[in-house]
């Protein structure tokens, strides 16, 4: 069975819409490439300088070593990309010139807020271009892991500080999707695993069920 | 042969303690890195840098803060520096964080003759702090102010002998927005070719940003 990463990746690549110019954080959000389908034309935006991302060639004697990614990883360039510096990046970011993000984050709150930067005293690695990319997107999805090591994650109000205010569109955990519309959050989807009741005692937002709620067989995705 | 070439030690004599450096480069990918290990024999101290992140403990320019050369850095990002983290953590190195975004405009600013930039980015966050505020038509605004360093170290792949730089492929990163905010810009470079070789249509770094050149 797909582990639980696979799963909230799985199903972020199916909220990415034809032609979309998309923007994948690093850790789980990464992975939503290997999701996406070839015919949807998804074009990858690397933040460190360019468009057309794609994964280093299989054969790495072929790999271009100025060509990485946005985690300095081996990477290559599609046919059609283009290159560019970081200022031209963090405009095309901002300027809404990338239509979805798929970042990781820390904590999400019922007010579609997200803190992804810092850990109060303990972590603090920075915001890198995440607060341009979700400035700009028209959809920002957060793929996050429910809980971490017993800390609950999905929270009425951010407690670490937050990225952006009120940016986040879409919510995708292991075990429920929540879209967040005119300031309210909805739990659209939730996996055949867990029971509303047992996603509630780890979910502490304010959150409304969707009348058409929709149960995801864990066994299928 | 132009006088812009000189030799790295040369280039790292220009360094001295308690100036503001610029460093290309994104995680120490398309970054001065030969001259970064070589600033590492040097005794300079209480640095201050503007670079993309802090690169890593053992690669880049974030050795500089292994050998707690420097005093302060304002990046987007210390995630992958261990050093980094530990230091600031212990309170023994400031970082102005700046989401990646600002930095690199408040670098143009700095370079262009601009007062600063207004953004909505980091509004409602904790980087709007100490920081003013402005209305234009309506939608607030935070003010990022502009960017300067004495020396901007920047790393393209060719030069010619006038300093027209060209950074290949994925390494372009801040390598072409530093030379504009610097007082001194010197550039490392793989190859340096004849002044006419190279061509006009596709060159990153205009000549006249660029006061030396190493080539490594």
């Amino acid at each position: 069975m797909i582990d639980k990463r696979g799963r909230i990746a799985s199903r972020i690549a199916r909220e990415i819409k034809k032609g979309s110019v998309v923007n994948l954080g690093i850790g789980i959000p990464l992975d939503v490439a290997k999701y996406v389908s070839p015919e949807l034309g998804i074009i990858f935006h690397s933040e460190n300088g360019f468009v057309n991302l794609e994964k280093a060639p299989d054969d790495m004697s072929r790999w271009d070593k100025d060509v990485t990614n946005a985690g300095a990883a081996p990477a290559s360039i599609g046919l059609g990309g283009a290159f560019f510096d970081l200022e031209r990046s963090l405009c095309m970011m901002r300027g809404g010139h990338v239509n979805v993000c798929v970042l990781g984050g820390l904590q999400v709150d019922s007010t579609g807020s997200v803190a992804n930067w810092m850990i109060p005293g303990k972590f603090t690695p920075g915001p890198g271009g995440s607060m341009e990319v979700m400035h700009g997107a028209e959809k920002v999805i957060i793929a996050m892991e429910h809980t971490s090591k017993g800390d609950l994650k999905v929270l009425d109000k951010c407690t670490f500080p937050v990225s952006a205010v009120g940016a986040v569109n879409v919510l995708v955990t292991e075990y429920a999707l929540f879209e967040f519309i005119d300031g309210k959050m909805i739990l659209r989807e939730i996996t055949s695993d867990i029971s509303l009741e047992e996603l509630k005692k780890i979910t502490p937002a304010d959150y409304i069920v969707a009348d058409n709620l929709k149960i995801n067989d864990v066994a299928v995705s | 042969m132009s006088d812009k070439i000189i030799s790295i030690d040369d280039a790292v004599k220009k360094i001295v303690s308690g100036m503001t450096l610029m460093i290309g480069g994104f995680l120490a990918v398309g970054a001065p890195n030969t001259i970064m290990d070589a600033l590492l024999d040097c005794d300079i101290k209480d640095l201050t840098v503007i670079a993309t992140t802090s690169a890593f403990a053992d690669k880049g320019w974030g050795k500089l803060i292994s050998q707690r050369k420097v005093k302060k850095a304002i990046v987007s990002h210390i995630g992958t520096n261990t050093e980094t983290i530990k230091q600031f953590n212990a309170g023994e190195i400031e970082v102005e964080f700046a989401s990646l975004g600002s930095l690199s405009d408040r670098i143009r600013a700095g370079g262009t003759g601009l007062g600063g930039i207004l953004t909505r980015v980091g509004l409602g966050t904790l980087l709007e702090k100490d920081k003013q505020k402005v209305t234009v038509d309506g939608v607030e605004y935070l003010i990022e102010t502009p960017l300067r360093a004495d020396v901007s170290i920047v790393r393209a792949s060719t030069s010619d002998e006038y300093g027209n730089l060209i950074c290949r492929r994925s390494t372009r990163n801040f390598n072409t927005l530093m030379p504009y905010a610097s007082d001194l810009c010197i550039a490392e470079v793989g190859e340096i070719i004849k002044v006419g070789e190279m061509d006009t249509d596709f060159i990153h770094v205009q000549h006249t940003l660029v006061d030396y050149i190493v080539k490594v």
